[in-house]
C-alpha cells in the first residue's frame, strides 16, 4: 500500500509526528529517527473532525517580537558603547528571532485538531496550524464521504433525535444543563477578592504617584505594604478564579496585574541593585533601617530609569485597577440578575416537566 | 446474542469536554462552546450515528450434526478461516484486509509481520546503518570496526521490512558506499604502512 504525506508535522526533541493518507485510512507515524510507531484511523470509523483555533501562534509572535525588540535595544546600546562584538552578537540573535517571527506569521493561526473515533477522541499533534488542518480535511473529506456517504444539516439533527429520543439535545436544554453544570461545579463567588485587589491597585497607583513627587519614608513604607498586599491578593485571586465563575475580562485582568507586578518589581530590583552597587558602593549602611531610609529618599525624578519604572507602574496600576473594578461590578450586577431570574426559570422548567 | 454500545451521537468540546448540542451541529459547523467560550469547527460524518454497532457473539448449536466452532464447540460455525481452514463461530470470525481469519492466525500474522494492516512498529535498519557509517567518522579510528560492521548489517537487513511510508533503499546504498570508502581507506593505509 502506498501512502501520500498529509500536510503538517510536529517535531519534538526525540520524536516526529506526521500523517499519511492510505487507501482506506489515515496513518499517524511517530518516528524517533531509528524506529516508527503507527496508528491507523480508518475512514469508515471517523465520526467527526473537531478543529479549535488556539492562541499559541499569537503568543509565540508576541514573545518573539518583545524578545527581538529587547535584544535590538541591547545591540544599539552595545554599539553606542563601542562594544562591536556584543553589538554583532545581539544583532545576529535579533535577526534569528525576526526570521523565526516571520516563519511563525507565515504559518498562520494555530489550532488543535481532534479526530473523533468510536469510543475515543484522538488529538492530532501534527495539525497545530489551521491551514494544515484544513488541508488535511480537504484531502480526506472526499474519501470519508465516498465510504460513509454524506448527511445534510437537517438529516444530522433528525438522526440525533431519532437515535436518542429520551435525551433532549436541543440548544435550550443544553443551556439549562450547562448552566446547571456551572452552578453545581462552580461555587458561588461574589468577586470580593478581585474587587479588593483592583481597589488596592488604585490606591497603590495613587501612593506611587505621591511618592514620585514627595519622596519620604512614610510614603515609601505605605507603598511597600500595599505592594506586599497586592502580591498576596493577586495570588489569592488567581487561585479563587480557577474554580469559581467570574467574567473572562476580570480573569484576564488579574493575570495582567500579576505580570505587571512581576515586571515592575523585577525592574525596581534591578535598579536598586545597580544603584547601590554602582553609585553608592562607597557608603557603608550601618543597619537595615539606614538602607531602607536611603532607598526611600531616592527621588525618582532625578533618575530617568527609575522615573520610567514609576510611570510604567502608575499607568499600569491605574488602568488595570479601574478596568478591573468596572468589570467586577458589571459581573456582580449580571450574576445578581441571574440569581433573581433563576427561581423563576426553575419554576417554569418544573411546570413543563409536570405537564 | 447481540450487545449494543450506546455511545453514539455526541460531540464534546475539545477544550472543556462538555457536550455540544445537536441543534448547533451540521455537516460542517462553526460554533462556540457555551461553557468555556472556545470556538470550534465541527465536521460530522455518518459514522457518528452508527456507533460501534451490534457485537456478534455467536449462536449456540441447534442440532447435533451442525458444524461447530473449533474454539467454541458449543457454538455454530459460520465461516472457515482463510488461512488455516478451521471452522469459526461469529465471535471468532475476524474480518481483516478482505480475509476472514481466526484469532490464532491473526496473532501469527502479526507476530511474523505478514499483514501490513497489523503492523504498528517498525525498526528503521537503513537509518541505523547509515548512522553507523557516518557518525564514527568524528572519531576516525573507530571506523576500522564500524565500517565492515555497517556493510555486513546492510547486507543482512537488505530485505528486512523497513518504514511503511518511506520505501526507498537509498540510505542502504549510501551507507554501503560510505562504509566501502572507509574500508578502502583503511586497506590503503594498512597496505602502505606494513607492506
Amino acid at each position: 500500500m502506498s501512502y501520500v504525506r498529509l500536510s503538517g508535522k510536529k517535531r519534538g526533541f526525540f520524536s516526529q509526528y506526521t500523517l499519511w493518507k492510505g487507501g482506506d485510512h489515515v496513518l499517524a507515524v511517530v518516528s524517533n529517527g531509528y524506529s516508527e510507531d503507527y496508528r491507523r484511523f480508518y475512514f469508515k470509523d471517523i465520526q467527526a473532525v473537531i478543529i479549535r483555533p488556539t492562541r499559541r501562534a499569537r503568543t509565540i509572535t508576541f514573545s518573539l517580537a518583545i524578545t527581538a525588540a529587547l535584544i535590538a535595544l541591547a545591540a544599539f546600546a552595545a554599539a553606542a558603547a563601542n562594544q562591536i562584538f556584543m553589538a554583532y552578537l545581539c544583532g545576529i540573535i535579533c535577526l534569528s528571532l525576526l526570521i523565526g517571527l516571520l516563519i511563525n506569521v507565515l504559518l498562520g493561526p494555530s489550532c488543535s485538531c481532534h479526530l473523533k473515533m468510536p469510543l475515543v477522541t484522538h488529538e492530532m499533534p501534527s495539525l497545530r496550524r489551521l491551514k494544515h488542518a484544513q488541508a488535511m480535511l480537504f484531502e480526506i473529506r472526499p474519501l470519508i464521504r465516498t465510504i460513509q456517504g454524506s448527511l445534510s444539516d437537517e438529516e444530522i439533527k433528525t438522526t440525533f433525535r431519532h437515535l436518542q429520543p429520551g435525551r433532549d439535545l436541543s440548544a435550550s436544554s443544553y443551556h439549562s444543563r450547562t448552566s446547571r453544570l456551572s452552578y453545581s461545579s462552580m461555587q458561588e463567588y461574589a468577586g470580593g477578592i478581585h474587587g479588593l485587589l483592583f481597589g488596592l491597585l488604585l490606591i497603590d497607583a495613587a501612593l506611587t504617584l505621591a511618592h514620585f513627587y514627595h519622596a519620604n519614608v512614610a510614603l515609601y513604607f505605605m507603598n511597600m505594604i500595599t505592594g506586599i498586599g497586592l502580591f498576596i491578593l493577586v495570588i489569592m485571586a488567581l487561585i479563587r478564579q480557577k474554580d469559581h465563575s467570574l467574567s473572562q475580562t476580570a480573569k484576564k485582568l488579574t493575570w495582567a496585574v500579576m505580570i505587571l507586578l512581576s515586571v515592575d518589581y523585577l525592574l525596581a530590583y534591578c535598579f536598586s541593585i545597580g544603584y547601590f552597587v554602582m553609585a553608592r558602593r562607597s557608603e557603608a549602611f550601618q543597619s537595615q533601617w539606614t538602607l531602607f531610609s536611603a532607598m526611600a529618599e531616592i527621588i525618582p525624578a532625578e533618575h530617568p530609569w527609575l522615573a520610567k519604572v514609576y510611570m510604567f507602574h502608575i499607568a499600569g496600576a491605574a488602568t488595570f485597577g479601574l478596568c478591573g473594578i468596572i468589570s467586577t461590578a458589571l459581573w456582580r450586577r449580571q450574576s445578581r440578575s441571574r440569581a433573581i431570574s433563576r427561581p423563576a426559570a426553575s419554576r417554569v422548567l418544573r411546570e413543563e416537566g409536570e405537564s | 446474542m447481540i450487545a449494543h454500545n450506546h455511545d453514539t451521537g455526541s460531540i464534546c468540546c475539545s477544550r472543556c469536554s462538555s457536550p455540544v448540542p445537536a441543534e448547533l451541529l451540521g455537516a460542517s459547523t462553526g460554533l462556540t462552546c457555551t461553557i468555556c467560550g472556545a470556538s470550534l469547527v465541527v465536521e460530522v460524518y455518518p459514522a457518528l450515528f452508527r456507533g460501534t454497532g451490534p457485537v456478534e457473539v455467536g449462536d449456540s448449536l441447534h442440532a447435533e450434526d451442525e458444524a461447530s466452532c473449533y474454539y467454541h464447540p458449543g457454538k455454530r460455525a459460520v465461516v472457515p478461516c482463510a488461512a488455516c481452514g478451521r471452522f469459526l463461530c461469529a465471535l471468532c470470525d475476524m474480518p481483516l484486509a478482505g480475509q476472514r481469519l481466526c484469532p490464532v492466525c491473526v496473532q501469527l500474522a502479526k507476530a511474523h509481520g505478514q499483514m501490513l494492516a497489523l503492523v504498528n512498529h517498525r525498526v528503521l535498519h537503513d537509518r541505523i546503518i547509515l548512522s553507523l557509517a557516518i557518525f564514527p567518522l568524528l572519531v576516525f579510528w573507530i571506523t576500522i570496526i564500524t565500517a565492515p560492521l555497517a556493510i555486513s548489517l546492510a547486507v543482512r537487513h537488505w530485505k528486512s521490512p523497513g518504514s511503511l511510508v518511506h520505501k526507498s533503499r537509498a540510505r542502504f546504498i549510501l551507507a554501503i558506499l560510505i562504509a566501502g570508502l572507509e574500508v578502502a581507506g583503511w586497506t590503503t593505509f594498512l597496505v602502505y604502512r606494513f607492506v
